[in-house]
């Protein structure tokens, strides 16, 4: 669960890539420009050519074996910055789902050209409006020499400026398939949302979209372990990015009580206040435990992965919601308005509940999991 | 062979020969063996045990063998430590004068002191309570009252002490007293060795809501005591006390292993009580959600815990994980008693109904009880106020 010296070097040096280049202001400014990539777009590429897409990709694909353990501080200490980059969608999702299903030749084809930064390529996976699990109505079947697909994805992240999309479907034996389409492929209607996070997300509706039979990636049987055990891994960094988050809006805010004074004093020197913040204290340390435990899950390859996954979401949308709504609370009138950061927090985080599954979604899975 | 690989195969071997199987199963609370002229071994078994391992001193082992103790250095007492927790081997002896008292006497006592007090008490033939809460003095400990005035070469106390553990079965206890009334709170206080048996002395029980009354209020007055009995300098007593509570928290890390262990799992449990579906679903949905929430709590507990000992052998800062253990490990724990409870439905809502099996009975009485987990060893409000000075450097605004 600690850090070795190359993974804290990492960390350490992405922490002041992020603070110059990404602090968390420029959220607002990503959301007031309304940016046409809903990204940072130079950091991004700071980002590839630092080859932070590849720390957990194969070697065989350029990776250099930085484990998740490693690439999780990426998502921490982003998340504690709320930077925007198609980071999850490239390096976790898709480079997870070809590295596990797609053939050598197609590997070594597509994932040059999106770890390097020149493509975005993206899952489409939810369905509206609560996450899905593997539990999908989007339909696949068979045609002359290829696919058809039919249906509604949502909450597609970074899907309104991908160029390659794979897509979850339900095929008409067995539980799912992952397909490639061409964002611009006839049929495809790519509707941009804007949320409160000012992050890009789109609906993608599939009408009668036929693609080659390699479009296809593997078979059936292997696609749903692989997609269930690429999205653990994608639920695990969206909880080490929630708990940078909760980490850094709970560091404001302890500042803040510090300097705040009423009556005379600050009001951080108040019990009631004070054990408020001890009790959001215990919660994130929890939290920081579950997630590095989580992360060194995946690095190990251990079989309890899934259940390790359903508890970091769960244990991370608890915290995210407390800490930000004490965050707001605690900071008083200057906590509702827009020009202090902490409402970005608010906000980003209420998004990242819903991503990957609600409290109640993993709660289930956790006690299915179990066998209870 | 090393010298510590070859007393590790010399522990190993003497422990299988001569730890009585019986000693060697899950610790039953009424089966633990305690010291004192009151002492009745549980067992004849237990009676054998703890003579073997007294007779090698092995009660108190890292002790000096000038004092009844093992002699070992820390590296073979651990290795003992091992040793016993590989073969399953209860606790030879159970003593507060083992786990507190002693290792105060042996930082700050003086040669008699450890002469007179240590080998009684690695041998079990006294038994000690600890005298430190006072009916005015809870969490503020530095203010208790309790009066010790000299009188040539005695002190006369008069006053009262609660929640001395077992005082009843007690032959000495070590106390807090003020020997000077008119110093800052700390500065007044001296740590005393006193014979329960000094007249002026009497002891009553404390019923608890759980039924049990395993603690006392003492009640001194005019009791007498040679001031030769004085551990440390007189008014400087806070610093023994201070040591002592190391030793306790230390001791609090190790009860893990040392009591009765309650692993009711609460899946099993809920099948029998509110049954399930054919896949093993529990029918009740809320409850399962919080049994869910209570497996996480608890396997995050024990991460924490994990991280804690990582950071302490990389020597790097835990950045206040441990200040959280305390508050976070008894609230965990109550909440599991509470979730127990509920899922037995009215099969868990008595102390003594006969038709109830004992482990329901045992249920209730363990919620009811460790209601106090959260108020002893410093209470959940103290911790976080601990919390909020230490780990978050909020500030302060009463001395306190």
């Amino acid at each position: 669960m600690l850090l070795n010296e190359e993974q804290q070097a990492l960390a350490d040096t992405l922490a002041s890539l992020f603070d110059e280049l990404s602090p968390a202001t420029r959220a607002r400014e990503l959301r007031d420009e309304r940016s046409e990539q809903g990204y940072d777009v130079a950091l991004w590429q700071q980002l590839c050519e630092m080859g932070l897409p590849c720390a957990v990709a194969d070697e065989r694909n350029g990776g250099f074996g930085f484990g998740y353990l490693g690439m999780g501080a990426a998502f921490i200490e982003g998340g504690r910055r709320l930077v925007s980059s198609p980071l999850l969608s490239v390096s976790i999702l898709s480079t997870g789902l070809l590295e596990a299903l797609a053939s050598t030749e197609q590997q070594s084809e597509l994932l040059g050209p999106i770890l390097s930064g020149e493509k975005v390529m993206t899952l489409a996976h939810d369905e509206s409006p609560h996450y899905p699990g593997l539990e999908l109505h989007t339909r696949v079947t068979a045609t002359d020499g290829g696919w058809c697909i039919s249906g509604r994805k949502s909450m597609v992240t970074d899907g309104h400026v991908a160029d390659t999309l794979l897509v979850s479907a339900r095929p008409d034996e067995g539980d799912c398939v992952v397909l490639m389409v061409d964002a611009n492929a006839p049929g495809v209607v790519v509707e941009r949302r804007f949320l409160i996070d000012g992050r890009n997300y789109a609906d993608i509706s599939f009408d009668n979209v036929t693609v080659p039979a390699n479009a296809r990636l593997a078979d059936s049987s292997d696609c749903t372990v692989a997609l269930s055990n690429v999205l653990d891994r994608a639920t695990i960094c969206t909880s080490a990015e929630m708990l940078g988050l909760a980490e850094a809006v709970f560091e404001k805010t302890i500042e803040y009580l510090k300097v705040r004074k009423q009556f005379g004093v600050a009001i951080g020197s108040f019990q009631a206040l004070q054990h408020r913040c001890a009790k959001l204290f215990v919660e994130l340390q929890m939290l920081r435990s579950v997630v590095l435990d989580a992360l060194q899950a995946i690095d190990d390859n251990r079989r309890d992965l899934p259940i390790v996954a359903s508890q970091a979401k769960s244990m991370a949308n608890t915290a995210v919601e407390s800490v930000t709504n004490e965050a707001v609370q605690l900071h008083g009138g200057i906590g509702v308005t827009d020009e202090l950061d902490i409402g970005l927090f608010l906000k980003r985080g209420r998004v990242c509940r819903r991503q990957f599954g609600d409290t109640a979604f993993h709660n289930d899975r956790y006690a299915r999991l179990s066998g209870f | 062979m090393s010298d510590l690989e070859s007393f590790r195969s010399e522990v190993r071997h003497w422990l299988e020969q001569n730890c009585p199987e019986s000693q060697r199963q899950p610790i039953v609370r009424d089966e633990q063996i305690w010291g004192g002229r009151q002492r009745r071994f549980p067992s004849d078994d237990a009676q054998l045990w703890f003579e073997r391992m007294r007779d090698k001193g092995w009660t108190a082992p890292d002790w000096p063998v000038a004092f009844g103790g093992g002699g070992l250095d820390p590296a073979r007492a651990n290795i003992l430590s091992q040793e016993m927790r590989r073969l399953k081997c209860r606790p030879p002896l159970y003593e507060s004068g083992l786990w507190m008292l002693g290792p105060a006497l042996l930082e700050f006592g003086t040669d008699e002191q450890k002469q007179e007090h240590l080998p009684k008490i690695v041998r079990g033939e006294i038994r000690w309570c600890q005298g430190y809460s006072e009916p005015g003095a809870g969490s503020e400990l530095a203010g208790l009252q309790m009066r010790a005035e000299e009188d040539g070469d005695e002190f006369v106390l008069n006053g009262s002490k609660i929640w001395t553990t077992a005082a009843d079965l007690s032959d000495w206890i070590f106390c807090l007293v003020r020997t000077d009334p008119h110093a800052s709170k700390q500065a007044g206080i001296s740590f005393l060795l006193v014979d329960m048996e000094t007249p002026g002395i009497s002891v009553a029980p404390i019923k608890l809501i759980s039924g049990d009354s395993e603690f006392c209020q003492t009640f001194f007055d005019n009791v007498r005591v040679p001031k030769r009995n004085l551990v440390g300098k007189q008014n400087e007593g806070w610093t023994v006390a201070k040591a002592l509570l190391r030793h306790e928290r230390k001791l609090m890390a190790m009860m893990d292993d040392m009591v009765e262990k309650n692993d009711r799992d609460l899946v099993e449990v809920a099948r029998e009580y509110v049954g399930s579906h054919g896949n093993g679903e529990l029918l009740n949905h809320s409850l399962r959600e919080r049994i869910a929430e209570q497996r996480m709590r608890e396997r995050a507990l024990k991460l924490c815990e994990q991280r804690i000992f990582l950071h302490a052998r990389a020597r790097s800062s835990d950045g206040g994980l441990a200040m959280i253990m305390k508050y976070a490990g008894t609230s965990s724990q109550q909440h599991k008693d509470a979730l127990l409870l509920d899922i037995l439905g009215d099969r868990g809502l008595s102390l003594d109904d006969e038709n109830l099996s004992i482990a329901e009975r045992r249920d209730c009485r363990n919620w009811a009880f460790n209601k106090s987990l959260t108020i002893a060893g410093g209470t959940s409000e103290v911790q976080l106020n601990i919390i909020a000075r230490k780990a978050l450097a909020l500030p302060s605004n009463d001395p306190g």
